[in-house]
């Protein structure tokens, strides 16, 4: 069964919908104890950093979700639910989870705030749940994908070679954010542009991933990537990336190091 | 570190956002705020829409009122079951609760309109606990003296309220996006107000939304770039089958504009 982080807050409902609609039992996790049947856990994410962790405190969740991940299980954070892995956020100043290292910034642009709407993640780094495999190939592009000149907008402030987006052509996903993390170690998977800032869109280490983006909101594709992850979380799958990552700074929790004891880590799985 | 953050060449989309009216839960057809008829089923009119390539659906409820609003919850339940891309839910909006109640049932963003006007401190209160990314403000203007003016109560009551005051304090209390809808333009089918989309875009940093007005393919496209709006929202043009989504944003990508396709 799939757990969903229910902070009493926000979409949950739609994540839940999704699952739903795949197919997927879920279940809510509003207390410590239902995480202990959770093969996997989704934490979707909207409202503001601050607010959202003193509920999880509250409800003795952030110590629960962080001995989660510790032990190694899929973790599926959405939005605020990536961001709060961190370990602070420049949004209310907030103290966030720290299971990750980095921190959680506002987009250093000039251009409107939030980035709302359907943007494109650019693979930069291998992930067989975040992205199928061949989606990202310059073979076709029939996927749903950003395209355009972009020169009608007022988000370009730099001019990518001539022939450049055409041969880039990722996969468009529903954003809807104005902050975003700075991970200290080569975590990124996805990488998206906005106002002239190219930040991270997707993040994965071992059993821990991250999305910017909503997959519970982006048509086929985003339905595409809650289903794998669960399939993978469900087939016990702990080690969900295949190449392994730098180690996270001292006094952080690394879920890039050796698997604790016991954790089924099938390392090359596609 | 800072890995393969070099490699990216994205855009973000400007997006084509797909109205429905409703009042009690069926969708209706209005024309400069009047006259109305029943014509379907939401959930189904808004998943035809997802499936030709609308990047989002508002729902709004031209008649809600509190008695209502029961009403408007299960009916966002029931759009966001079938639903898988973002909508937005309006009509009657007042409190926080209603915030609550309908983020809960599954909406992603809440137009308020009235009640942004009456109390503006709802704004701020609302993007506070929620975040600003689904604090929608819908603000209806008429053109007067040169300038524009904010009515209520969906397009009803004149306020004497300047618009482009109006949504500077608006956005600074932490609005996420605004929906612009000219009076004037709408129904008419002669274009979006270009000139007032292209003003409010420029004034505030936030997303605009321009309604009211479209009537071809090529008032989406003149909104999006000389209006400077960074979404469109059109419902008669849609809902008549005079143009399918489909073959709006394949005009919007003849004229260079970044779109998704789907």
């Amino acid at each position: 069964v799939i757990g969903v982080v229910d902070y009493s807050g926000g979409n949950l409902a739609s994540v839940g919908y999704a699952l739903d609609h795949l197919g997927v039992e879920w279940r809510r996790v509003g207390k410590p104890e239902v995480l202990r049947e959770a093969d996997g856990l989704i934490f979707p994410g909207v409202g503001a950093a601050g607010p959202v962790m003193d509920r999880l405190v509250l409800a003795g969740l952030d110590l629960a979700i962080r001995a989660y991940i510790g032990e190694g299980r899929p973790y599926l954070g959405i939005c605020l639910g990536m961001q709060l892995l961190f370990e602070v956020s420049a949004e209310d100043g907030a103290s966030c989870l720290g299971v990750l290292g980095g921190r959680v910034v506002r987009i250093a642009t000039r251009d409107k705030l939030p980035h709302v709407g359907w943007n494109t993640v650019e693979q930069s780094r291998s992930c067989p749940v975040l992205f199928d495999s061949g989606e990202h190939e310059d073979k076709s592009r029939s996927g749903e994908s950003v395209v355009g000149r972009g020169s009608a907008g007022r988000v370009r402030t730099d001019t990518p070679r001539e022939g450049e987006r055409q041969s880039r052509i990722g996969t468009s996903f529903y954003f809807s954010h104005s902050y975003v993390v700075e991970p200290s170690a080569p975590i990124t998977c996805g990488v998206t542009e906005y106002g002239g800032v190219h930040f991270t869109s997707a993040v994965c280490a071992r059993s821990v991933l991250g999305v910017q983006f909503h997959p519970e909101r982006s048509g086929a594709k985003g339905l595409a990537l809650l289903e794998r992850f669960a399939a993978a979380a469900l087939v016990g799958r702990a080690c969900l990336t295949p190449t392994p990552c730098d180690i996270a700074p001292p006094g952080v929790f690394d879920p890039t190091a050796d698997s604790p004891a016991g954790l089924k880590c099938a390392t090359g799985w596609s | 570190v800072r890995d393969g953050l070099e490699l990216s060449a994205t855009v973000l989309a400007k997006r084509v956002i797909a109205c429905l009216d409703v009042a009690d839960g069926r969708v209706v057809k209005g024309r400069n705020f009047r006259s109305l008829r029943d014509s379907g089923d939401p959930v189904e009119r808004g998943c035809a829409y997802a499936i030709d390539g609308a990047d989002e659906i508002v729902f709004l409820d031209i008649e809600a009122t509190p008695l209502r609003r029961s009403t408007l919850v299960s009916l966002v339940a029931s759009v966001a079951r079938e639903l898988f891309i973002p909508f937005t839910v309006g009509g009657g909006v007042a409190t926080i609760a209603d915030f609550h109640a309908l983020l809960r049932a599954g909406a992603d963003k809440v137009s308020i309109q009235t009640a942004a006007v009456a109390s503006p401190e709802l704004v701020s209160d609302a993007a506070a606990e929620f975040g600003s990314q689904c604090v929608i403000v819908a603000v209806d203007v008429e053109r007067h003296r040169g300038g524009w003016e904010v009515f209520t109560r969906g397009g009803r009551d004149r306020t004497g309220i300047d618009a482009l005051g109006f949504v500077q304090e608006i956005a600074e209390r932490g609005a996420g996006e605004l929906l612009v809808t000219s009076i004037d333009a709408d129904g008419t089918r002669a274009g979006y107000d270009i000139e007032l989309t292209r003003a409010i875009s420029e004034l505030v940093n936030i997303p605009v939304i321009a309604s009211g007005g479209a009537g071809s393919a090529d008032d989406i496209v003149e909104v999006l770039t000389t209006g400077c709006a960074d979404a469109a929202l059109a419902a008669s043009i849609f809902h008549d089958k005079q143009y399918s989504i489909g073959e709006v944003k394949a005009r919007l990508l003849e004229a260079g504009v970044a779109v998704r396709i789907c």
